[in-house]
């Protein structure tokens, strides 16, 4: 009598195929695949369905982040500017814990829009201008504001004109404060904010030439210096002499005393004397914002959060001829980010970002459609925010005004990587210690009576929270997790038993480590 | 040597668990007795933002004395008072919050090396690139040079546990392109779970995981597997509770729970041979704070000193041994600040810059050129010129410390090193001498869409990035298309539609230009399985959706099974009539008889059918099929099993591409 064979290798995976999926959010939810795909006959016409809608966020509903964002306790949101500053500046002396509370409100909020808005494209964009904008917000002055910043400042313009951004930006106290343009004046100039604007703000250090004379730069064709040097940053340094703040309403304010009023030259732009008031300043900002090198600058750092650390030229280029086409278009930023999200390159492209922790840690609750209230002093929402700050990303606390970093390898530490994974665990094996039942979300119920043996558990699970195909060797190692030495076609007994709910939840912390989870 | 370490790390993971749960003392993985082997350490401290040396190191006496008052009514540090300079000799003074320095200056083993500069940029983000590359005036080399110096360094032992360590939350740059360092922001969270060990399948689940991560050589894949080597280490120590020298402690702030955790690390011998500890927060504009204890520089400088002291202490001993005795510590910051103070009490960018070098083999004085702060004598009319370059001193550090003297390598296109003789060891002739990187390995050309097309190739060494160009048609110029960082080992091109014999050319580059290149023409025409997946998947690429195992459908036919007989893979199938039309076969019977009748398509030369039958499921029999004819290009197969048995007697049809 022959011995019979171990169980024969698992045949492949039956479940339906999944389709290419739009990449500019914060991972798939349970129902977003059903919902892509009602959206068109082709993978292209589905694409361009769903790209439009999230380029009109107004026209999806989303209620229930609303309610949501109010379930939370999030009182700080709909304060206005000058109900924060009498709140959390005024009110709240040197009590850190009230001043910063706008601070931890809006990172309560990102979270919140991150795992549960519909609207993914606009909080894709919020992350990249928060980040573009950059400003360290636990500081004594900004962080009262900090609800103001992310609400009036960066948030209504992430589909809007650039020119306007930019100065939206340059008036707003926290940039004010963050960057010294509030201590500029004639008698006693700071640098600072100039510096930034070119360099991080607009042209990029990739149009600087460093310490060089005005007329040594190269020129286009149109006769406009391709770069700038040191001389522009004093220049407009000078010409934003007089912004300042006014500290009782937390406001810009224009000191006409403080203003350098002689002849400026900035960009090979002269800037007559005695100007209107604020004329040299938004001068300033109409030439940076104008100038092909920002075109450029901001095109290809969409492109890279978009599509890949060094995206391909042929994309960054077309995005920047579209962004200076529109310079005075209201839907200038739209534009620009629509012809990144349907070019070719993006369509096609897969795996060539790693994510960053925000996106993974708020990745990871969508898919496994968790349901954390990111109320304070709701320990599991606590827990989860500090658990994903230790990855390195924690929001609004980056120090330079450079932002988060946007390559792979900064990611790629093993801070990040096992952190993330640490992430993982804690909320996949989360249980009440009293009941020893898990909390925030139950794969069991989530699974149909149909998925029942180790490959159907494991195919469902891995299209469910990665809503693509893992390798086929990866597949299998899954597979032989689940099963633990049984048939893996067999149905497995007893789902009540504790150890199989466990093999269950060890599944999913299994798949949300992958590597193919760590990329997008 | 580096591929030696990364294997052992990758390979032996086993064994670096089982190091790990011993939690041997010294985990001697040089031959024990080895005495080639150099075992000094370098620990990295970047004051990044700017750190104002002026006020660190101001001048106190002379002409430059006055130059300095002059220019700083409100931040200079004075010469008398509870707050005055310290004096280090005739010239120069230290910030009074370094007192917990002086000692160590006294004693000879810290050097201060005036006027350090590197290509001069007022821009943080340019000049903080150019040296943690190690390439002034480049900031496209996407090699730190501590991540050189560790791959190119002939006197490191081929396996070590935790060669680098960047402390922190995010790698510094100095070690970017280093698979063997490990970020590490403190040992007790550093672990995959949260609760000690809370699962009972934890074990299944790493060994599950690791696998998952050695399907592949991604840069995801290689950090994967770094993440899971160092924290199986590290968890290992996770509980223990690290105890100081006597009298040492910590600041309780970032930099001394970083500064802490590296002497931990070379305390418990575990290899450690590069670290790199940042401190934030010198960029200061406004309100800078030189001169009384609660502002900004104040406490930063105390933070600075009073780690530093006690970093030095806490490996300082009375033995000969003591291992400050192999470190060396580099604090150095990407500029100096401008010598005019501005009108808000605070600096503006500069460029030259203090450097300081501690250490247990440290000749201990002041260093360099002074320039000089008469307005003639200032960089751009404004800054402390800059008249040692930054890597002259580290270089000095790898050859007389880390006995590695290839120079070319850690530092390219650097020439004329002399020590300052700030260190103690043995000079070796510097070795200027840099190699190109090697050629990319499996350069590979694929459509993979209608439009785009795939090229795929394995890392070269030493490339700090890569360089494409595409020709149309063999008479074409090549034209550079991408420029990718040392992390690419893939492109997606979308080239022009009219390009019928288009090629590729990779080739890698470091800073000492490119190495040898490969080119690679896309294929005439795709093989008919190829083009059939292009057709339904739109990629000819055999994975995902598109893999040949996958099935598309409910009607359990995997996608090659379909192309073998012609089905569309995302139609499901039924099963065969008695005509041509194409589907699954079927089982007919016959007086004692039963055969499985199939249609295949005519024209499917790279496909291999074969029916076998078996009563045991176990034991399978070919038996061969003849035609039963052929129409509209369809061929109708039939094959026979005489006499089945009476209970049950299987029958199947493989197909394999031939």
């Amino acid at each position: 009598m022959r011995k019979p064979p171990p169980h024969p290798p698992p045949p492949p995976n039956r479940r339906k195929a999944a389709k290419p999926r739009p990449r500019a959010g914060f991972g798939p939810r349970p129902g977003d695949l059903e919902a892509f795909n009602a959206l068109g006959t082709t993978d292209d016409a589905r694409l361009e369905a769903w790209v439009e809608q999230q380029l009109h966020p107004s026209t999806i509903d989303d209620s229930a982040v609303e309610a949501r964002l109010v379930a939370a306790g999030l009182t700080t949101l709909q304060k206005s500017r000058e109900q924060l500053w009498q709140d959390h500046h005024i009110d709240a002396g040197n009590d850190y814990t009230v001043r910063y509370q706008p601070i931890y409100q809006t990172q309560r909020a990102a979270y919140i829009r991150a795992v549960y808005s519909r609207r993914q494209l606009t909080e894709v964009l919020a992350d990249f201008w928060h980040n573009h904008f950059n400003i360290y917000a636990p500081d004594y002055w900004i962080g009262p504001l900090w609800v103001h910043y992310d609400r009036d400042v960066i948030r209504p313009h992430l589909l809007g004109n650039f020119r306007t951004m930019l100065e939206a930006v340059a008036k707003s106290f926290p940039m004010l404060h963050y960057l010294d343009l509030f201590v500029n004046t004639v008698v006693g100039p700071n640098e600072n904010f100039a510096r930034e604007l070119f360099e991080l703000h607009t042209l990029g250090a990739e149009n600087y030439l460093g310490v060089r004379e005005p007329e040594d730069v190269p020129q286009d064709a149109q006769k406009n210096p391709i770069a700038y040097v040191d001389s522009d940053v004093y220049e407009a340094t000078r010409a934003f002499t007089g912004w300042t703040v006014d500290f009782e309403l937390a406001a810009f304010r224009y000191s006409a005393p403080d203003h350098d009023r002689f002849r400026k030259e900035v960009l090979s732009h002269p800037l007559k004397q005695d100007q209107a008031p604020l004329k040299d300043g938004h001068d300033v900002l109409d030439l940076v914002a104008h100038h092909p090198g920002t075109a450029r600058h901001i095109a290809r750092k969409l492109a890279r959060r978009l599509i890949s650390d060094d995206p391909p030229t042929r994309v960054v280029e077309e995005a920047a001829q579209v962004f200076l086409a529109n310079t005075t278009a209201p839907d200038q930023l739209l534009q620009v980010t629509r012809s990144i999200l349907l070019s070719p390159e993006f369509r096609n492209t897969w795996g060539q970002k790693v994510k960053r922790p925000f996106e993974f840690t708020a990745g990871i609750l969508r898919s496994l459609g968790a349901d954390l209230s990111f109320a304070f002093n709701h320990e599991p929402s606590d827990y989860f925010v500090w658990l994903a700050g230790q990855c390195g990303q924690p929001l609004f606390q980056w120090l330079t005004p450079d932002g988060y970093p946007d390559i792979a390898e900064k990611w790629l530490g093993t801070n990040a990587i096992v952190g993330g994974w640490r992430t993982v665990n804690w909320l996949v094996n989360l249980k009440n210690w009293w009941s020893g039942k898990y909390i925030l979300f139950d794969p069991i119920a989530a699974m149909p009576a149909g998925v029942r043996s180790p490959i159907e558990i494991v195919d469902f699970w891995i299209l469910r929270l990665l809503g693509r195909p893992l390798p086929e060797a990866a597949r299998l190692e899954a597979i032989d997790f689940m099963a633990r030495g049984r048939d893996p076609e067999m149905k497995l007994p007893g789902f009540s038993d504790d150890i199989v709910r466990e093999r269950v939840h060890g599944l999913l912390g299994l798949i949300l480590m992958a590597p193919e989870n760590l990329m997008r | 040597m580096i591929t030696s370490r990364r294997q052992f790390l990758v390979g032996c993971s086993t064994g670096l668990a089982a190091f790990a749960a011993s939690r041997l003392s010294s985990v001697a993985l040089a031959p024990p007795g080895s005495t080639s082997a150099n075992r000094d350490v370098i620990v990295n401290v970047f004051l990044r933002g700017g750190m104002d040396g002026l006020s660190l190191i101001p001048p106190i006496d002379g002409a430059d004395r006055g130059h300095y008052e002059e220019a700083r009514p409100r931040l200079r540090v004075p010469l008398t008072g509870s707050n005055a300079a310290l004096r280090l000799n005739d010239q120069f003074g230290l910030h009074p919050a370094a007192a917990p320095l002086l000692p160590l200056f006294q004693s000879g083993k810290l050097a201060v090396v005036n006027a350090v500069g590197s290509a001069g940029s007022r821009s943080h983000f340019d000049a903080m690139r150019y040296l943690e590359v190690g390439t002034p005036g480049n900031k496209n080399t996407s090699s730190g040079w501590l991540a050189r110096h560790l791959r190119s360094a002939p006197s490191l032992p081929a396996q070590i546990l935790i060669p680098s360590v960047s402390t922190g939350q995010l790698p510094a740059a100095s070690l970017l392109d280093s698979n063997e360092t490990i970020t590490l922001e403190d040992v007790s969270t550093f672990s995959l779970s949260q609760y000690g060990d809370p699962s009972w399948s934890r074990g299944d689940q790493l060994r599950a995981l690791r696998r998952f991560f050695a399907t592949g050589d991604s840069a995801v894949h290689r950090a994967g597997i770094q993440a899971l080597n160092s924290a199986g280490l590290i968890e290992s120590y996770a509980g223990a509770v690290y105890q100081p020298a006597p009298g040492v402690t910590y600041p309780n702030q970032p930099f001394g729970k970083h500064l802490e955790l590296v002497s931990r690390l070379i305390k418990l011998d575990v290899g450690l041979r590069v670290a790199t500890v940042d401190v934030y927060g010198w960029d200061t504009h406004e309100r800078q704070g030189t001169t009384d204890a609660s502002g900004a520089f104040w406490q930063l400088v105390q933070l600075l000193a009073d780690g530093l002291k006690a970093f030095y202490t806490d490996l300082d001993g009375s033995s000969a041994d003591a291992p400050i005795g192999r470190v060396t510590i580099v604090v150095q910051s990407e500029f100096g600040r401008r010598l005019k103070e501005n009108a808000n009490q605070g600096t503006d960018h500069g460029t030259g810059n203090p450097l300081l070098v501690l250490g247990g083999n440290v000749n201990g004085g002041i260093y360099g050129t002074w320039p000089g702060l008469d307005n003639e004598q200032l960089f751009d009319g404004a800054d402390l010129a800059a008249t040692t370059d930054y890597r002259q001193i580290l270089s000095e550090i790898l050859i007389r410390r880390l006995g590695n003297p290839k120079l070319g390598e850690v530092f390219p296109k650097y020439a004329g090193y002399q020590p300052l003789g700030i260190l103690r060891g043995t000079d070796l002739a510097p070795d200027y001498s840099a190699a190109v990187p090697t050629v990319p390995g499996n350069f590979q050309v694929q459509r993979t869409t209608p439009t785009s097309v795939r090229l795929s190739w394995t890392r070269a060494e030493r490339a700090d990035g890569y360089l494409i160009d595409r020709r149309l048609d063999p008479g074409a110029d090549w034209i550079t298309i991408a420029t990718l960082n040392s992390q690419a080992v893939s492109f997606d091109d979308y080239p022009p539609a009219e390009a019928p014999q288009l090629a590729y050319l990779l080739r890698a580059q470091n800073s000492e230009g490119e190495g040898p290149s490969v080119v690679a023409a896309l294929a005439a025409g795709l093989t008919p399985l190829q083009q059939w997946r292009l057709t339904h998947f739109g990629t000819s690429e055999n994975t995902g959706v598109a893999a040949d195992h996958h099935v598309s459908t409910a009607d359990g036919l995997s996608n090659f099974t379909k192309y073998a007989l012609g089905l569309d893979p995302k139609v499901a199938a039924s099963e065969i009539g008695d005509g041509f039309v194409p589907g699954k076969p079927r089982i007919v019977l016959g007086p004692g008889t039963a055969s499985m009748v199939y249609v295949k398509p005519g024209d499917r030369a790279d496909v291999s059918y074969q029916v076998h039958t078996s009563t045991d499921l176990i034991e399978w029999v070919p038996v061969p099929s003849t035609s039963e004819g052929t129409s509209g290009g369809w061929i109708r197969m039939r094959a026979n099993v005489a006499s089945p048995h009476p209970i049950a007697q299987f029958l199947r049809l493989d197909v394999r591409p031939v």
